[in-house]
């Protein structure tokens, strides 16, 4: 019972971690119809990031988290407006070979630049924990994951209450009407892929503190969970991503419990399939993208 | 000077050409009416209009400037605004944030001029845009066009789907927004309620303007009236 409880416990703030991994890869899906593969190589990029900053400066991740997310923005809207914008229109394959083309490139540069080592952010309060009951919890995860609860309710209210929000979203559902009402829609594009590649680099630096992260096996991984958990959440939602994120962190870590290691991407896709029979439209999904139209 | 002065326009999508040598002027502050039936080349003359389509060859200006190749969102900037076929209104979001998106490139957030224009959105300004009733989304997507306080607006089909009653409601409401500025230019197939509202009229067939004039010449046109009205010669 112990060992079910606190693997129960490890999988919420574990599913906090992974829903930020995800939140921003379902916002792109959701919004411009690409399904990034080099979502998870962003995590990693933004990790280094942290790291680097962390060797050379002392700077504790918490705060380079602000550092990180401007430069990954400015990355992601470049990679956007120079490279995806250009097929953002075509068959989803391209946007596929593109980004996964993209993912290939970026993780070679890292690797040369860095080795394969697995490498981490360590602080002081990485190894405390404090505990409930008989669960143990550790300080640094349980921040990542308050940290990723505010993010996506942050986003989510970015996405409803603001004017770039509607305008990111109405480009989603109709791209040829909303450049009828003058929003620069290439813009708004490499807008929304700099938000999730700056949440992306946020996660890894996370991710980095709390664990460990290499440029070879963590990106792979990042954008498989990313895939699953957008799925089901329902595309393009940021509750959904949390929920998604949640069930996904829960059952992983249950499923840990009772089975050998490898087996944990198994049950991440068995808990898809059962999503999809059961709910095809995601956990929190809505019919609205259902309805896209373009020019 | 007109303030929209096509000359000679041709364009078409990929290489089939739809719209050969066609001219047309719309002059400020009136209602202008572009009829034909089904197929002539009317929605593809207003979209070569707002940039959705690039033109072949033949000039466009508007207020004077060369505005053929020029991107939509610049031409939004100018001050035309296109209310397209179908409506396409942001079906996920309300009225409100709908009317507010019409307003993005000019950042004017004052509904109130256009709900003064169609008091019934004021009832629905909280509303999903979906879930109005196909007059009250034509009215939303007019709405939505004025908002960034246009010199011209294109609107397409604004009788598709809607009771004569409806259409009759919104069409009233035309000579009042070209008074207050906004000159109109309206893509109808209906061509008596074209007619009927606007001061100038091109038809236009297979592609080509074969006729224009002022409008209630045209529809008192004989052929006119055989042609498109169903009435008989005599």
């Amino acid at each position: 019972m112990t060992q079910f409880a606190q693997a129960a416990a490890y999988g919420v703030v574990q599913g906090g971690l992974l829903a930020l991994v995800a939140v921003g890869f379902s916002l792109v899906w959701g919004i411009m119809n690409v399904i990034n593969l080099s979502h998870g190589a962003f995590a990693v990029t933004g990790a280094y990031v942290a790291w680097l900053l962390n060797q050379h400066f002392g700077l504790d991740p918490f705060l380079a988290i602000p550092i990180v997310a401007v430069a990954m923005f400015g990355f992601g809207y470049v990679i956007q407006r120079g490279l995806i914008n250009l097929v953002v229109n075509a068959p989803i394959f391209l946007t596929l070979l593109l980004t996964f083309g993209l993912s290939l490139v970026i993780l070679n540069i890292l690797q040369l630049l860095f080795t394969a080592d697995d490498r981490t952010i360590d602080t002081s309060y990485a190894s405390q924990s404090f505990v409930i009951g008989t669960v143990n919890v550790p300080y640094g995860r349980l921040a990542a994951f308050f940290l990723a609860v505010i993010i996506t309710f942050a986003l989510a209210a970015l996405m409803t209450r603001t004017r770039l929000g509607h305008a990111i979203g109405a480009t989603g559902m109709d791209r040829g009407a909303a450049r009828l009402m003058g929003i620069r829609a290439r813009h708004i594009y490499a807008v929304t892929f700099g938000i999730a590649a700056a949440l992306a680099g946020v996660a890894g630096t996370m991710i980095a503190t709390v664990g460990s992260f290499n440029p070879t096996t963590t990106p792979g991984q990042l954008t498989l969970d990313a895939f699953v958990i957008s799925v089901l959440g329902g595309l393009g939602n940021m509750y959904g991503a949390l929920a998604g994120g949640l069930v996904l962190g829960i059952a992983e870590s249950i499923g840990g419990l009772l089975l050998t290691g490898t087996w944990v991407n198994a049950i991440a896709m068995a808990v898809l399939i059962a999503t999809l029979i059961i709910r095809p439209s995601g956990l929190i999904g809505k019919a609205q993208y259902g309805g896209r139209v373009e020019v | 000077m007109s303030l929209l002065e096509i000359r000679s326009l041709n364009a078409g999508y990929g290489r089939v050409q739809i719209l050969w040598d066609v001219s047309l002027a719309v002059e400020a502050e009136q209602v202008v009416a572009l009829v034909g039936a089904n197929g002539a080349g009317k929605t593809t003359l207003l979209r070569a209009i707002s940039g959705m389509i690039p033109s072949r060859s033949g000039s466009i200006t508007f207020r004077g400037r060369e505005i053929a190749g020029a991107p939509i969102e610049n031409i939004v900037d100018l001050g035309i605004a296109h209310v397209p076929e179908g409506r396409r209104l942001f079906s996920g979001l309300t009225v409100r944030e709908n009317l507010l998106l019409g307003g993005w490139r000019s950042k004017n957030g004052d509904i109130s001029r256009v709900v003064e224009l169609f008091p019934i959105l004021g009832s629905r300004l909280n509303q999903i845009a979906s879930t109005l009733s196909g007059g009250e989304q034509q009215m939303c997507a007019i709405a939505r066009g004025l908002m960034s306080r246009p010199d011209l607006l294109l609107i397409d089909e604004l009788s598709l789907g809607l009771a004569p009653k409806t259409v009759d409601e919104i069409v009233a409401r035309l000579p009042d927004i070209s008074r207050s500025g906004t000159a109109v230019l309206l893509v109808e197939q209906d061509i008596d309620t074209a007619l009927t509202v606007s001061t100038q009229a091109f038809v236009l067939e297979t592609g080509r303007i074969t006729r224009s004039g002022p409008s209630a010449q045209l529809l008192a046109d004989p052929t006119i009236q055989q042609a498109y009205l169903g009435l008989a010669p005599g």
